[in-house]
This record gives C-alpha cells, sequence and structure tokens, in this order.
C-alpha cells in the first residue's frame, strides 16, 4: 500500500464525513436556489471522486522511482520529533492563561530551544528572556495588542487589598 | 497628465509629506513582517495617530504603510517560510527555496528590486490615469466576481506540481474551509460545531501560517540533520544585469496583472500575486525551476504586490469605492480630515490629492532606504544557532496568529494546520491550491449565490455579463492549457518509468 493510496483514502473519509455533514445543514425560508448546503455537497462530491482516482491510479499505476520512503523506523522517529513541537505549542495554549504571555513566551523559546538541540546554560535563559521581551515590546507595547495577562494583575490586586 | 508643479507646491506646502512616507514604510515593512498582523490592521493602529496630523501628511503615512506592509509580507515569506501576508503566500514557494539554497541575500534583492518596479509602474498609472480607470470600478457585479474567482481557481491545474489529481484534492479541501462559518446569503451557520469561534470562519492566515510556518517547524525538528546551522548569505543582493533582464518578463507580468487586480474591487493582491506566478511560469524559459528556487518566482508576485499597492487606491479616489480592507482604511483616514473620496476630491482637495501622489513617489525612495537598512539584521537574524532561531519563530508565530482575533482557540486551528502541513508534506499533495481554495473559496461562493438570486437562479447572467464571460474564457483557456501540458509530461514520466 502506498502512500497515494493511503492519501486517496484519507480524502475519501474527509469527503464522506464533510457530505454527511453538508446534508445536515438546516435550510433557511431566505434560502436561494443553490442554498447553503448546495456548494458544499457537490465539493464533497468531487473530493470522493478524485480520492477514488487517486486509490485506483495508486493501485495499478507503478510508483515513480524518485517517491522511495525512508525505512519506517526513521519516519516515526522524524514523526515524533515533529510532534515534539506540536507539544510545546499545546502545552503554551493551557499555560499561558495562567503564566500571563511574557513569561510563557520566555518558556517556549527556551523550552523549544532545548528540544532543537540546544544546551540549558545562562546564555540560553537569557536569550529566552530577551526575545520575550523583544516580542512583548513590539505585540504589546508597540502595536497595541493585548496578549494574555495571566494570573498576575488579579494576583497583585489581591495582594494590595 | 502629471501635474509636477501641483505636486511640488503640495510638497513645499506640507513638507511632513516626506518623514510620513519614510515613518510609513518603516512601520509598514515592521506590521507587514509579522504574521497575523495584516495591511489593514497595520494601518488602523495608525489612525489615531493621524487625527491631528496635517491631511496630507496623513494619508501619505496610511499610503506608504500600505506598501510598506505588503513589501514587509515577502521577508518571513523567504526567511523563515512564514508568509506575513497573504499575498506573500506565492512568494513563499521560491523565495525559501532559494534561502534553503544559501541565496537569501539574493532572494530578498529580487524581491526588493521587483516590488520597488511593480510600484513605479503602479504609481505611474495612479498619477495619470485615476479618474478615467476608476470607471472600471463601477463595472463590477457578482457575475464578474465569479469570473474572477474562477480564474484564479484555475490556477490551480498548473500549480498542482506532478499530481493533478493531488492539486484537485487538495484545493477542494481548501474550498471545503473556506465554508465554515456563517453562510453568505442566508446566515445559516455550516460546519461551526456549534462554537461561535467558528462563525466567522477561519481566516486564511491561520491557514498559511500553519501549512508553511508551523509545518516547516515540525520538518525542521524531525529531520536528521536539523543540528546544523543556516548558511544563508549575509548581505542583500540586488540582481545583476543579467538577472534583471532574466527577471523583465515576469516583471511585467507581474506589474500588469497586479495592475488590472488593483483596479478591481475585492480582487487584491493574493490574486495577483497566484495568477502572476502562474503566468511567470507560462512564459518562463525554466519553467521547470518553478518550485525550487526560481528567481522569477520571486519576482512576478512581487512585482504584482507592488502594483496593486498603488492601483487598489485607484478606484478608493476616484469614485470612493473601497476594493480592499486596507483601501476602506485609508478611506478612513480621508474621511477623518472631512474629505470624502470621488470624483470631487478632484476639485474640493486638489492640493491634497498632489500631496499624495508626491508621498507615493517619495514613498519608493523610502521603501529602497528602509528596505536595506532593515533587511541587515533580518539576515543576520536567520543566520543565528538554529536552535534559536527556530525556537523564536515559533515564538513570533505563536505571538502573531493570536493577535489576529485575540484568541487561544486559533493558536490551536493554525497548529492543527501544522499538523496537516506536515501529512500533506508527507503525502506529497501541494499545499497552494489548498491556500488559493481557502482564499477564493468565499468570494466565488457568495457572489455566485448572489447573482443567481439576481437572476432568477438563471445561469446564463454569467455568459450575459461581458466581464465575467471574458474572465471565464480566460480561466477555461488557463485549465485548457494547464491539462494538455499536464497530461504530456505525464505520459512522458510514464514512458520513463517503463523504459527504467
Amino acid at each position: 500500500m502506498n502512500r497515494d493510496f493511503v492519501a486517496g483514502f484519507i480524502g475519501l473519509l474527509i469527503a464522506m464525513g464533510y457530505y454527511a455533514m453538508a446534508m445536515n445543514i438546516q435550510n433557511s425560508q431566505l434560502a436561494d436556489d443553490v442554498g447553503p448546503g448546495g456548494l458544499p455537497k457537490i465539493y464533497g462530491l468531487l473530493l470522493a471522486g478524485f480520492s477514488i482516482v487517486l486509490m485506483l491510479r495508486a493501485r495499478f499505476r507503478p510508483e515513480p522511482a524518485h517517491s522511495k520512503q525512508r525505512p519506517v523506523v526513521e519516519e516515526i522517529f522524524a514523526a515524533k520529533r515533529g510532534l515534539g513541537i506540536l507539544a510545546i505549542g499545546i502545552g503554551y495554549i493551557l499555560a499561558v492563561p495562567f503564566l500571563g504571555y511574557p513569561l510563557a513566551i520566555a518558556v517556549v523559546i527556551a523550552i523549544a530551544s532545548l528540544y532543537n538541540g540546544g544546551s540549558l546554560s545562562l546564555r540560553m535563559a537569557g536569550i529566552s528572556l530577551l526575545g520575550a521581551f523583544g516580542l512583548w515590546f513590539v505585540f504589546v507595547f508597540l502595536l497595541h495588542i493585548g496578549q494574555p495577562a495571566g494570573i498576575w494583575p488579579d494576583l497583585i490586586e489581591g495582594l494590595r487589598r | 497628465m502629471i501635474d509636477l508643479s501641483g505636486m511640488m507646491n503640495a510638497l513645499i506646502a506640507s513638507p511632513m509629506i516626506i518623514p510620513a512616507a519614510f515613518a510609513g514604510i518603516a512601520w509598514g515593512i515592521l506590521g507587514g513582517a509579522l504574521p497575523g498582523i495584516s495591511p489593514s490592521i497595520t494601518m488602523a493602529l495608525l489612525l489615531p495617530f493621524t487625527y491631528g496630523a496635517d491631511p496630507t501628511a496623513a494619508v501619505v503615512l496610511l499610503a506608504s504603510t500600505y506598501l510598506g506592509a505588503e513589501y514587509g509580507g515577502s521577508i518571513p515569506a523567504i526567511l523563515i517560510r512564514t508568509p506575513g501576508t497573504n499575498s506573500a503566500a506565492a512568494t513563499v514557494i521560491d523565495g525559501y527555496a532559494m534561502k534553503e539554497q544559501g541565496k537569501a541575500g539574493e532572494a530578498l534583492g529580487i524581491s526588493l528590486y521587483s516590488t520597488l518596479l511593480g510600484s513605479v509602474f503602479g504609481v505611474a498609472l495612479l498619477i495619470t490615469l485615476t479618474q478615467p480607470l476608476a470607471a472600471v470600478a463601477l463595472a463590477f457585479q457578482p457575475t464578474s466576481y465569479v469570473g474572477l474567482g474562477v480564474l484564479g481557481l484555475s490556477v490551480i491545474a498548473s500549480l498542482s506540481g506532478e499530481s493533478l489529481i493531488k492539486g484537485m484534492m487538495a484545493g477542494l479541501i481548501g474550498l471545503m474551509i473556506a465554508t465554515i462559518g456563517t453562510d453568505p446569503v442566508t446566515g445559516n451557520n455550516r460546519f461551526t460545531f456549534d462554537d461561535p469561534e467558528l462563525l466567522s470562519g477561519i481566516p486564511p492566515i491561520l491557514v498559511m501560517v500553519g501549512i508553511y510556518a508551523v509545518a516547516e517547524l515540525f520538518e525542521q525538528a524531525s529531520q536528521p540533520g536539523w543540528r546544523q546551522t543556516n548558511t544563508a548569505d549575509a548581505a542583500i543582493k540586488m540582481p545583476d544585469a543579467l538577472m534583471r533582464a532574466r527577471l523583465r518578463v515576469s516583471q511585467i507580468i507581474g506589474a500588469i496583472i497586479g495592475f488590472i487586480e488593483g483596479l478591481t474591487p475585492g480582487g487584491g493582491g493574493t490574486i495577483a500575486a497566484f495568477l502572476s506566478y502562474n503566468e511567470a511560469k507560462r512564459w518562463s524559459k525554466k519553467p521547470e525551476e518553478f518550485g525550487h528556487g526560481s528567481p522569477e518566482g520571486i519576482a512576478a508576485p512581487e512585482s504584482a504586490n507592488g502594483a496593486v499597492s498603488a492601483t487598489a487606491l485607484i478606484p478608493m479616489m476616484g469614485l470612493g469605492i473601497p476594493g480592499s480592507n486596507s483601501a476602506a482604511v485609508l478611506l478612513g483616514g480621508f474621511l477623518i480630515h472631512g474629505m470624502t473620496p470621488g470624483p470631487m476630491l478632484f476639485t474640493k482637495h486638489y492640493d491634497v490629492v498632489m500631496g499624495l501622489y508626491a508621498g507615493k513617489v517619495i514613498s519608493l525612495f523610502a521603501l529602497l532606504v528602509v528596505a536595506y537598512l532593515i533587511l541587515r539584521p533580518c539576515i543576520w537574524l536567520v543566520n543565528r544557532p538554529k536552535h534559536y532561531l527556530m525556537a523564536f519563530i515559533f515564538a513570533l508565530v505563536l505571538s502573531g496568529v493570536y493577535a489576529i482575533h485575540n484568541s487561544l482557540f486559533h493558536v490551536g486551528i493554525a497548529l492543527a494546520f501544522g499538523v496537516i502541513g506536515y501529512a500533506m508534506k508527507y503525502y506529497r499533495i501541494p499545499t497552494l491550491p489548498m491556500v488559493l481554495g481557502v482564499v477564493l473559496g468565499f468570494m466565488v461562493e457568495s457572489n455566485y449565490r448572489r447573482a443567481l438570486v439576481l437572476s432568477d437562479g438563471d445561469h446564463m447572467t454569467f455568459v450575459e455579463d461581458p466581464i465575467a464571460a471574458c474572465l471565464l474564457i480566460v480561466a477555461f483557456g488557463f485549465i485548457l492549457v494547464s491539462l494538455v501540458r499536464h497530461f504530456r509530461d505525464s505520459m512522458k514520466s510514464d514512458q520513463k518509468v517503463k523504459s527504467a
């Protein structure tokens, strides 16, 4: 089973799920001839069609020479390493409402740097803090774009009282 | 006709035009280079500062910011595979490929040179032809927008790379993503899973940042050689005579398409960039280099972006019709100072119009100067040790994506698209058709259905509107040529495989 076949199969699953959801879109009395579900249904059918063609082609056509895959163990290792970055991102989403933007982004820089081969040192800590300050300066101070403040404003307010 | 003395008089009367042009360019480049901060947001952030300013300097500041932001988007696109703006998505492909070949300085030089040429062309048309050309905007109806959208989507066929089927699948998935949110005609919710955050749909920039920047970070982390440092050249390198000659055709294509799209309300830089990329590939003597670091692949979309940033002001100034969000913010800048854009602007506020023209000319010089100053530290930054660079890019992406709607949900969506982009790369599915589908999907659907409502469901309306008919004929022509070329190439590669 080559990659194209799997890609076609995934495409078919997406098309089926999407089409099923498109069928359930409620029509309004204001609806035009096409309706809110009209084009989505066509998109779903077309994607299903192309996915089936891709699967059939993958089944009956030789794979080009340049598409030789890496060994499975290597692929799994690569995907795992990539997913580590995703985990750092998810960790940021969970932590930033509590830690606040400057601290959370400094932690992201430090952890992502360590994860990508950096070594734990004072220099790395300094660069993480400097990077976080730079981003805070541009986004919050300069552009006035609010970023999560974390628990700190409430904590400071509580201490004042 | 060019009124040089009028422009000079405006410059003498409002000397603040010069610093306003420089400040606008610098601010625009900064905003455009930050993923998530669109040109219109960059301009809108300046609006409060223009209240007390001289009206001419205020509109010059905003118009220069627009140009700076359109250019700024290409810097992270080339250096870190993160399009700063929607219209920089086409620049990512060959710009980042050149950077990976150690030609970052050359790629940035081509981008700057092409943006400048496109802008010069656009500014010249803005100054000479605003009043007569503005009428084009009035001729656009929903049917014409459908034609324009289909023309944009027709590019999918030639952006599909080795597999047309996979390109079509990616394009369809993009169109599907564009249907998420509130239905444009009835207001029904579609594919929102009752989540209020999805009611306004998924902003295209989230998809781009996800499938380009985040997926690249995943890819870099998963590479066995990820500890290597970057090898980008250290200085910006403007194209030499030989390169300039090579880029000429693609720049002309980009400038012309950018000019047309700028005149078209709703057309915008993104469609212009993709169409010009496609046409530059078609007319290139080395089409096989596209996607692998072709200088023409940077020149065409960048000159289109440069031209759009000037010609988008034509319908706004001539008719008071803002064709894009950025033009709408500029229109707001005029209104704040008691000036109403439209035909009367040229009689009632002639001095301001001349001042704006003079400011646009100065902003071209400002772009050259400021870009030279900014690019060197940018190149220095991307040559830092790779683990720091990747960590900083990730932090920048997380911050920029949050800034779009102050939403952590959007950060999650961008990460999800990172996974999708990574998977697409693994399965060798081209990402550009998906981006095109996301960008154009809403425009095509909403106008298609509006046109049918207006014509009582009669599809002949698309043929009866001459603009729509012309655009659709050109689009089908594009598709046909791409299909013929694709099947020819496909048969050749089949024969090679069999003989091997």
